[in-house]
């Protein structure tokens, strides 16, 4: 039988930012609900991420006095260094689905995909959670 | 124990998917396996009284197609390391599959008991009922559908990976008596209810998300007087996923994929009962592949008598005795269930059953510690006390521990081992 891997999953181009980049720039990237964190890099390096809940600790809550504006102001000056989480585990494309699977059950955040140093994907719990609605015998996972 | 297994097939396609079976039961074991097919007596094809074709003819040309089958099938087995070898058989099923297996020393057979009319269903209940009596093998074992193996995850009911203590919260309740009780419990997850409604879930994240600002200069502008005031319904994310205890665990990831949720709650009837959340899923699908990868068994479940807790040993010819070796084998997890007679359902469910209900708890709590005593030098297994119904008892903690093989003892032509060969969601090994 052969293993899956995580390359099978791979596919979308991961969205990245520079650590001077703020959380204001941050923001569009997840509302679409489609990325579960933002890979921050600098000159192709991965440096950390920003996951969409970072970012949602790191905007004022509801008993905030700032203003709509003024929070607006706020994020705007904010940059993704200050919030992203660094040393985080990374896999490769030869890595096996399972493995992926077990860290991120295990509470690791969304897992950069490196190739050579390259980033070349990020797989979530969104991505394995459609793995395992995948027919048992299916080609591209099991 | 399972060196050498005889596997019998007839004709029919739905038949060597006991060989899926097979390759799993046996892939750690370096068994011997021996495909028999068993081809009934030719008869001459006469027409206007003129011989077309002899018995000796036809007999021929079914052998000839038998062994090629088999010889396909074999060499499928030899890919994934077994021993395999075919045999082909002229005469009655029954006595043919007998007479091969004492001939080759067979440790087991295995066969489908397909649930599909014809006459292997006519062999599979005879070699049952006619031919344990004379147990050429010390254990059977035989698979109880053509759909072959239970898969661990799209089988796999919400209620065997919800976590059953998840709290309830009401939504007036200040947001630091969340923050404090999910601090207690890493990874938990509150569920918000208002009225004594359904409100809402309310994990960590949530929490953190609605609190306040976790940036300095931002959080400078919240004053602690008004952070105070935020409550749970600030935080928690309202209209949830919700599923019945009886949804697939594909099902409750589909749910949660296409709402871009993390937590389901599990609901039978108006009752919370439990949620899952996805780190839940993933861990069944890290299971399956894990499984998968190697080849072998994940789960089994074997069904305890009270003959093996009064013996208090667990003898190597034993149901619990080949499960344990099993489980040993395939490194998998065991679950030991034993159905206790007059044992109060409420008692087995863990829940208050007055005062009567001391005896019953006792009564238990007794089985228990004997089972504990018995599977004491092994690791991973799981004690399971149930009340009512045998059969249905093992056939529902067959389906809530998504166990891929029940080893059960019992003669053949017990009403229990024909119920659970016709019914068990898994392969039924019979010892």
């Amino acid at each position: 039988m052969t293993r899956s891997t995580i390359r099978t999953l791979l596919g979308r181009d991961v969205p990245t930012l520079e650590p001077i980049a703020t959380l204001a720039a941050a923001a569009p990237l997840f509302q679409t609900g489609e990325w579960e964190a933002v890979a921050v890099v600098r000159r192709g390096r991965l440096l950390g991420l920003v996951l969409a809940e970072d970012l949602a600790a790191a905007r004022p809550s509801a008993a905030t006095t700032l203003a709509v504006g003024e929070v607006s102001g706020a994020l705007a000056r904010v940059p993704l260094e200050r919030i992203m989480r660094r040393d985080i585990p990374t896999i490769g494309p030869d890595t096996p689905t399972g493995e992926a699977a077990r860290l991120l059950r295990d509470g690791a955040p969304p897992l950069p995909v490196l190739d050579g140093g390259r980033l070349v994907g990020l797989i979530g719990v969104a991505d394995l959670l459609a793995a395992l609605d995948r027919p048992e015998g299916g080609e591209d996972v099991l | 124990m399972f060196r050498r297994v005889l596997v019998a097939l007839d004709r029919e396609p739905a038949a060597e998917r006991i060989l899926s079976c097979v390759r799993r039961l046996l892939s750690p074991l370096r068994a011997e396996v021996r495909l028999v097919a068993v081809i009934p007596t030719g008869r001459a094809v006469v027409v206007d009284g003129r011989a077309i074709a002899y018995a000796d003819q036809r007999e021929d040309a079914e052998r000839r197609a038998a062994e090629f089958r088999l010889a396909v099938l074999a060499a499928r087995l030899r890919e994934d390391g077994l021993s395999a070898s075919v045999e082909t058989r002229v005469g009655d099923p029954v006595d043919a599959v007998l007479a091969g297996a004492l001939a080759w020393r067979a440790d087991a057979i295995a066969l489908a008991a397909a649930a599909a009319r014809g006459g292997w269903r006519w062999l599979a209940r005879d070699v049952t009922e006619e031919s344990f009596a004379a147990r050429p093998c010390p254990c059977w074992w035989r698979v109880a559908r053509a759909s072959g193996w239970r898969d661990g995850g799209e089988g796999m009911q919400v209620k065997m990976l919800m976590r059953n203590s998840c709290g309830v919260i009401d939504v007036s309740e200040p947001l630091a008596a969340a923050r404090l009780r999910l601090a207690s419990d890493p990874g938990a997850c509150l569920v918000a209810v208002e009225d004594g409604r359904l409100a809402g879930v309310l994990t960590d994240a949530d929490v953190r998300a609605a609190g306040a600002s976790s940036v300095a200069p931002i959080s400078d502008y919240e004053w602690p007087q008004l952070t105070a005031r935020l409550t749970v319904a600030h935080a928690m994310r309202r209209n949830p996923v919700v599923v019945g205890t009886g949804a697939a665990a594909t099902t409750v990831a589909r749910a949660l994929r296409a709402r871009g949720e993390r937590v389901a709650v599990v609901m039978e009837g108006v009752d919370v009962v439990g949620v899952v959340h996805a780190r839940d899923l993933l861990g069944v699908l890290a299971d399956r592949l894990h499984r998968d990868g190697r080849g072998t068994l994940a789960r089994l479940l074997v069904a305890a008598s009270p003959r093996a807790l009064a013996r208090g040993d667990v003898g190597l010819r034993t149901p619990l005795g080949v499960a344990c070796a099993l489980a040993r084998w395939h490194v998998a997890t065991l679950t030991v269930v034993y159905v206790m007679r007059g044992l109060s359902r409420r008692v087995a469910q863990g829940v208050p059953a007055g005062v009567e209900g001391d005896l019953h708890r006792w009564r238990r709590s007794q089985a228990r510690e004997a089972l504990s005593r018995l599977v004491a030098d092994l690791g991973g297994v799981r004690i399971e006390v149930r009340a009512g119904d045998l059969a249905q008892a093992l056939l529902d903690s067959a389906l809530e521990t998504g166990a891929e093989l029940l080893v059960l003892g019992g003669r053949a032509d017990a009403r229990l081992v024909r119920t659970m060969i016709r019914r068990a969601p898994c392969p039924v090994l019979a010892v």
